[in-house]
């Protein structure tokens, strides 16, 4: 049993190339804010797995505070979810920095099995879940979906 | 400003070279050469990426290095498989397509990362085979940085290979170990 953080990543600015869209100046403020009151709860991550999309990666990059461990970057985080994600997340207290709609898809198929419910699990930008329990269809609880502005 | 484009060009020939049977050394020093840039940047993410790598593909270089005097087929048939995943990894072809979405390096900050780095590197003292081994890695990071920075550093260069020659009789004892 693990425990997972998929985390999507903060406001970002608009742009021509969507790889390289940093976060925004408020984006960054509010996210920091978020892992202030992440770190003051207690939440502490082994691992961040992280999409390579700058502004994953800038949100990332604002969780180092709360990691131990090692980064790492996955281009999985940019695809619908596969068993090959799934292979991944195999790692106690891991976060997961990714995007929408794949993330909701990803929660979506831990908790119930089925991509086809992620429309139940909206994630806004910032937005933090919890998961519990076998990194495999179906096989985790939802222990918290924290909107953003409940962090901050 | 300084643009990782080039240096990110050579280490995907590399890689390539090193998948087509070519010497690992190439894309270790071209994966060093990028996290050097990275730290200048002051970004840390895909850092651990690139030293994943290094450490990968180390055993095979070290093979490689020894190869006149060591021959240990399994151990050279592992240390190959263990290379190639990582060579061929989707956390690879992340890391090529992170490091292109990332924005130049700006020479100001560069300079003034390298001035700390400069600092603590003349407070090193060597009293183990691992402060030597240190040694050289700070030393090389530093000579990296003279590059990206398009200064001259012949002399950290030949320090380096000093270093290196003792570095690399320690990773020869280890093989022998082994």
């Amino acid at each position: 049993m693990v425990s997972v953080t998929l985390i999507r990543h903060a406001i970002a600015e608009d742009g021509a190339d969507d790889a390289a869209r940093p976060l925004s100046k408020e984006g960054r403020r509010r996210f920091r804010a978020s892992v202030e009151t992440l770190e003051r709860i207690g939440v502490r991550f082994t691992k961040v797995l992280h999409s390579p999309k700058r502004r994953a990666l800038e949100t990332a990059e604002l969780l180092r505070s709360i990691c131990d461990g090692d980064f790492e970057v996955t281009p999985l985080l940019t695809q619908k979810p596969s068993e090959e994600l799934l292979a991944l997340l195999d790692v106690h207290e891991l976060a997961v920095v990714g995007h929408e709609p794949h993330l909701s898809s990803l929660l979506a198929w831990l908790v119930t099995g089925k991509t086809a419910l992620a429309g139940n699990f909206e994630l806004k930008k910032g937005a933090v879940a919890r998961l519990e329990g076998d990194p495999e269809p179906g096989g985790m609880q939802l222990r918290a979906l924290w909107a953003p502005r409940v962090l901050r | 400003m300084i643009r990782v484009a080039p240096a990110l060009e050579r280490f995907e020939a590399a890689r390539a070279g090193a998948l087509s049977g070519q010497s690992v050394r190439e894309v270790r020093a071209a994966a060093r050469r990028l996290r050097v840039w990275l730290q200048l940047s002051g970004i840390t993410a895909l850092v651990d990426d690139l030293r994943w790598l290094c450490r990968e593909t180390s055993r095979l270089r070290d093979l490689e290095l020894f190869a006149g005097v060591l021959t240990n087929s399994a151990a050279l048939a592992e240390a190959e498989r263990r290379a190639f995943a990582a060579l061929n990894s989707r956390r690879l072809d992340g890391v090529i397509v992170a490091l292109r979405a990332l924005p130049p390096l700006r020479r100001s900050r560069a300079r003034t990362r390298l001035q700390g780095w400069e600092k603590s590197l003349r407070s090193n003292t060597l009293k183990t085979d691992d402060d030597v081994h240190a040694l050289r890695k700070h030393v090389r990071r530093v000579r990296y940085a003279y590059e990206w920075l398009g200064e001259d550093s012949k002399e950290l260069r030949r320090v380096q290979n000093v270093l290196g020659a003792l570095c690399d009789l320690a990773a020869l004892s280890r093989l022998l170990t082994s």
